[in-house]
């Protein structure tokens, strides 16, 4: 064979290769297109970077230059321009959010009047020169309502909208000669409407913003820590009441025709239990019968009486033997399980069901399970099942849809609080559609009578991302349009599953399904202090949500945590597995908002009075963290450790490794003790020193751990294979009142 | 040349080139049983009567030891310290805390390398592009966990105490032995570098063989005596004075095949043994055997 044969036959072997090579590739991405985005995303890193993480509701680029603009002729002192830059801003419909440096985002509302005092005296000064006359106007308008508070003369008028008209002032021309008093007015129709977090901020901007003001300055604070009060925001409450103890020791004040001397009024109001803030709970709490439309049979439980958590310490029993046990899984599952995998290979590389858990919590009364939508409770005390609404069996006929849907199982969760169980998850006889939208369901824990469902009515649309929170009588979750990425939080009546209202958070950046291409959103973690519920997206974001104005207060952004499925899959083979990860936790401690994002390289500690940043640091992408004591953190993963939070470098101040993890922990802190439920048993810690006090081997060894629950009497261990409670004693209840603090499994 | 000369000499030459064949099948026929045992290059060719003998001696291991590591992996090196420096301590507290007699943990010396953000080794994977990486540090020890083996205990005795210190070291949070493969390409490491034995969590070892070697060559040379003794009564001649010896190699009867080939090859190229690898392991708790191999030279007697 001559040379240039050869070349051409090597030629014509590569051109056959190079199309073998197309074929197979274009096949592939026929089979599913969803493939060759696992091969190439076709985006530099760069790129990918950028368009990760939650995108919240930002203004237009127009908005942001007259901000820019706004600043430039300010600090030039071109007070015309500077002004004109703020009647665009003022023209904008103000319903998106603005850098406010650091990772934050303010509501770009709140940045007009932000910039507005934040003019030099001479600006301000101009500023009045300019629109005193129309600050007069407005505020002369809206006096003239609320004093005839009586429909106009002529019939054609529209009647003026008092609330609309203040804010319009406040909002536009707060430094101007009247602004003080439109916003002082504008805290006291907010106050009667019932808008207590509203109310405070006018209030505080005045004496904040508005050292010139002419307005008795302690009846502004007592007002705005009534505000505070009936908003449950305790935090900023004390701060002002320390401030108000140093600046007007022994002033008294009329306060409903009666002289009181001011601190005492705020220190019985703050002691008061009326007033005490309503957090959310996952306990039992006593509730009005239920009535009305429900999806199914009408159960309106009655009050059961509550049962509190045990505070005291855990004694662990002396020996293995449960007080009863429920076993999960059994051989012939575990063969549906593996045929399940073997049947479809590709997908199976996708599935995170190997190492899930069911969801599990407890009312002190039952436990209730969430075993991917086969939901039982069993009574605490004997284990007898009390209900379920399905047989165990038939999850074996599902699973293999449940592999093939490339599914998310995280998905299932249970949460009891106010007398209900709520749990969200698939319905079971829809496993495997495309685009199936995790739904609520209220159940009634007495009898798994289901109470309402969001497959109809007005959640039909939504799908929802992770717990939902009860706060009163209503509850919270994030959730998404069933089709899309847009994330919003819902405030839903919790007898009737009623959309109260809702408020749209932004959009995940998440990706798709490595499998089928369905949109991946991240679960959103919730956790409600003081009329705030802080979203904590899992995908580089959390916002805090004032429940009482319905608005978004402010954004923090940091980086999104990569948005990935347990697969393992790339050519060659399926690599290492994946350290189980932990949940999201987020928990408000003395107005600090400690946040770790579940997957995120870092925990962050925010100043909720600011907000700002406290500060930060590195934690385990697989590890969460829950409170351990005053002034220290648990760190939860592979390695169990405590974070002085206090420090100044926050510094770990022990660690404990725990034997090789293969599911998610969900560990109890009572007092100085851990209690984790590892592969090896329950290990108790000494959360001192991060010692092992003593471990139970229990009687689930076969399990790969899980997690833990606490109720009278008992601790229940909750694995991949069985749920087991063993008979524990329940020591002198904590002086401080504490409760065992545990994060969301 | 005359005929008859080139007769003869063609008969000569042909007698010679017979005796030289023979020579040649016999001294390769007597060589065959020996040769396998010989180093490259040994005698046995030479003139005199080459034997070899071996000599082999048994006894129980001594030690029990036990690999383990132990591990700090963050981001921060200030917390990768504390998870290895509470993970040692704790570890080695559980272990004295057994209070076994004999039990000595030893320092097999740490490493500080780049640890790996999972995420990104993950999206990377994956074909997708990767999160930013961060840094971190791994401080990673290994342990060597022995426990002297005392004549008093029992098997099961002994089997609980090995138990035991496995638990134990579970508990704390040690990795004891290699990690088994999780996937496709931790498989092919893991059978191209012994296989099942990398299973092994506990290895029985043979530790100060001197004594034994001492026993086991005079039990070679006696056995190499022997043999010639024998020969040289077969082929009518009387045994000399030994001309070379040449020391083959000590096997011991543990499966431990690695630690043999190893040592094969450095008697082959006559590297002496540090004392260490003159323990002898086996991952059965068995007698283990020490085995000398002799390659001796005798001359032959005028």
């Amino acid at each position: 064979m001559t040379r240039r044969r050869r070349r051409v036959t090597t030629c014509r072997r590569g051109l056959m290769g190079l199309l073998a090579g197309v074929v197979v590739v274009a096949a592939a991405g026929s089979v599913g297109s969803v493939r060759a985005q696992i091969i190439d995303t076709g985006e530099t890193a760069e790129q990918a970077r950028k368009n990760e993480g939650f995108n919240i509701r930002k203004e237009a680029t127009k908005f942001n230059d007259a901000l820019e603009d706004f600043a430039r002729y300010r600090d030039k002192k071109a007070w015309e321009l500077a002004f004109r830059s703020l009647e665009t801003l003022a023209e904008a419909k103000r319903d998106g959010m603005v850098p406010a440096g650091n990772g934050f985002f303010v509501p770009s509302r709140q940045r007009v009047i932000a910039s507005l005092t934040s003019l030099p005296p001479e600006g301000k000064q101009a500023f009045r020169l300019f629109y005193d006359a129309k600050a007069k106007q407005l505020l002369e308008k809206a006096q003239s309502a609320a004093r005839a508070a009586q429909p106009s003369a002529n019939p054609a008028d529209k009647p003026v909208d008092e609330i609309a008209t203040l804010r319009e002032v406040y909002e536009k021309y707060f430094i101007s000669s009247v602004g003080d008093r439109a916003a002082d007015r504008l805290g006291d129709a907010l106050f009667e409407t019932g808008d207590f977090a509203g109310a405070a901020a006018a209030w505080g901007s005045v004496l904040k913003e508005f050292p010139e003001s002419t307005l008795p300055k302690l009846r502004l604070h007592i007002k705005r820590c009534t505000a505070l009060a009936r908003a449950t925001q305790w935090d900023r409450f004390d701060d002002a009441l320390r401030q108000i103890r140093t600046e007007f020791a022994g002033e008294r004040v009329s306060i409903g025709g009666k002289e009181v001397a001011a601190v005492e009024y705020l220190e019985q109001l703050r002691s008061a239990p009326a007033t005490r803030p309503a957090l959310a709970s996952t306990k039992p709490t006593t509730m009005k019968s239920t009535t009305g439309p429900t999806t199914g049979p009408t159960t309106a439980p009655a009050p059961e009486p509550e049962i509190p958590e045990p505070t005291g310490p855990i004694a662990l029993p002396a020996d293995d033997t449960p007080a009863w046990q429920i076993k999960l899984a059994d051989e012939s599952l575990n063969r549906k399980l593996a045929n399940a995998l073997n049947m479809n290979q590709w997908a199976a590389q996708f599935t995170n069901l190997r190492g899930a858990l069911p969801s599990s919590c407890t009312d002190g009364r039952r436990v209730y399970v969430n075993w991917f939508g086969i939901i039982f409770a069993a009574d605490v005390k004997t284990g007898k099942m009390l209900w379920r609404n399905r047989k165990f069996s038939e999850l074996g006929d599902k699973l293999q849809n449940i592999v093939n849907s490339g599914s998310d199982v995280d998905v299932y969760t249970a949460t009891v609080a106010g007398g209900r169980l709520y749990v969200t998850g698939f319905v079971f006889s829809n496993l495997g559609n495309y685009q199936e939208p995790v739904r609520l369901v209220s159940m009634n824990p007495r009898d798994g009578k289901v109470n309402w469902s969001s497959t109809n009515g007005s959640l039909a649309n939504y799908s929802f991302l992770g717990s939902p929170i009860v706060v009163g009588d209503v509850i919270y979750a994030a959730a998404r349009q069933r089709n899309g990425s847009d994330v919003s939080l819902l405030a839903m009546g919790n007898e009737k599953g009623e959309l109260m209202w809702s408020v749209p958070l932004g959009t995940a950046q998440g990706g798709n399904n490595p499998y089928r291409g369905e949109a991946m959103v991240p679960s959103a973690l919730l956790v409600a202090s003081g009329g705030t519920v802080y979203a904590v997206t899992n995908n580089g974001a959390v916002l805090a949500v004032d429940t009482v104005a319905r608005r978004v207060d402010w954004a923090y952004t940091f980086p999104a945590p990569p948005v990935m499925r347990e697969q393992n899959v790339w050519f060659g083979g399926p690599q290492p597995m994946p350290k189980p990860k932990q949940r999201a936790a987020a928990f408000v401690d003395g107005g600090t908002l400690y946040v770790k994002e579940q997957n995120g390289d870092a925990l962050y500690a925010l100043d909720l009075a600011g907000p700002s940043l406290l500060w930060k640091r590195p934690v385990d992408r697989e590890s969460t963290i829950t409170r351990l004591d005053d002034g220290r953190l648990l760190v939860i993963g592979q390695d169990l450790g405590a974070i002085d939070a206090k420090g100044k470098t926050h510094p770990m101040t022990w660690s404990a490794r725990l034997p090789d993890l293969l599911v998610r922990l969900t560990p109890i802190v009572s007092g100085q003790r851990v209690f984790a439920f590892a592969p090896r048993g329950v290990f108790e810690i000494d959360a001192s020193n991060g010692d092992t006090a003593r471990i139970l081997r229990g009687a689930d060894l076969d399990s790969f751990g899980g997690t833990l629950n606490r109720a009278p009497g008992r601790l229940i261990a909750v694995s991949n294979i069985a749920v087991t409670a063993y008979p524990v004693s329940d020591g002198p209840e904590s002086t401080s009142g504490q409760q065992s603090a545990r994060p969301t499994n | 040349m005359k005929p008859e000369n080139r007769r003869t000499s063609g008969r000569r030459m042909s007698a010679v080139l017979l005796v030289v064949l023979s020579s040649v099948v016999l001294a390769a026929a007597a060589a065959l049983p020996v040769r396998a045992e010989e180093p490259a290059g040994g005698g046995g060719g030479g003139e005199g009567i080459s034997v070899a003998g071996s000599g082999e001696v048994k006894a129980k291991p001594k030690v029990v030891e036990i690999n383990a590591t132990v591990t700090g992996d963050a981001e921060l090196a200030a917390d990768a310290i504390v998870k290895y420096r509470d993970a040692r301590r704790r570890a080695v507290d559980a272990l004295n805390g057994l209070k076994l007699e004999g039990l000595k943990i030893d320092s097999n010396g740490f490493s500080v390398a780049q640890g790996v953000d999972s995420a990104q080794m993950q999206a990377m994977m994956q074909g997708n592009a990767a999160p930013a990486g961060k840094q971190r540090v791994s401080v990673t020890e290994q342990l060597k966990v022995n426990l002297t083996v005392s004549d008093r205990y029992k098997d099961e005795e002994l089997m609980d105490m090995v138990l035991k210190v496995l638990d134990t070291g579970r508990d704390a949070g040690l990795v004891i032995g290699k990690t088994p493969p999780r996937n496709y390409y931790e498989m092919q490491m893991y059978y191209n570098s012994g296989g099942a034995q990398q299973g092994n969590l506990v290895s029985f070892k043979l530790v100060e063989t001197d004594g034994l070697r001492e026993q086991a060559y005079k039990l070679a040379m006696d056995d190499a005596k022997k043999k010639a003794e024998r020969l040289a009564n077969l082929a009518g001649v009387k045994l000399g004075r030994i001309i070379s010896v040449k020391d083959a190699v000590a096997v011991g009867s543990g499966n431990n095949s690695a630690n043999g080939a190893q040592m094969a090859m450095m008697a082959m190229y006559g590297v002496a043994m540090p004392p260490e690898q003159q323990e002898l392991t086996s991952s059965v708790f068995k007698e283990i055997s020490v085995k000398v191999n002799l390659a001796v030279q005798f001359e032959i007697a005028k």
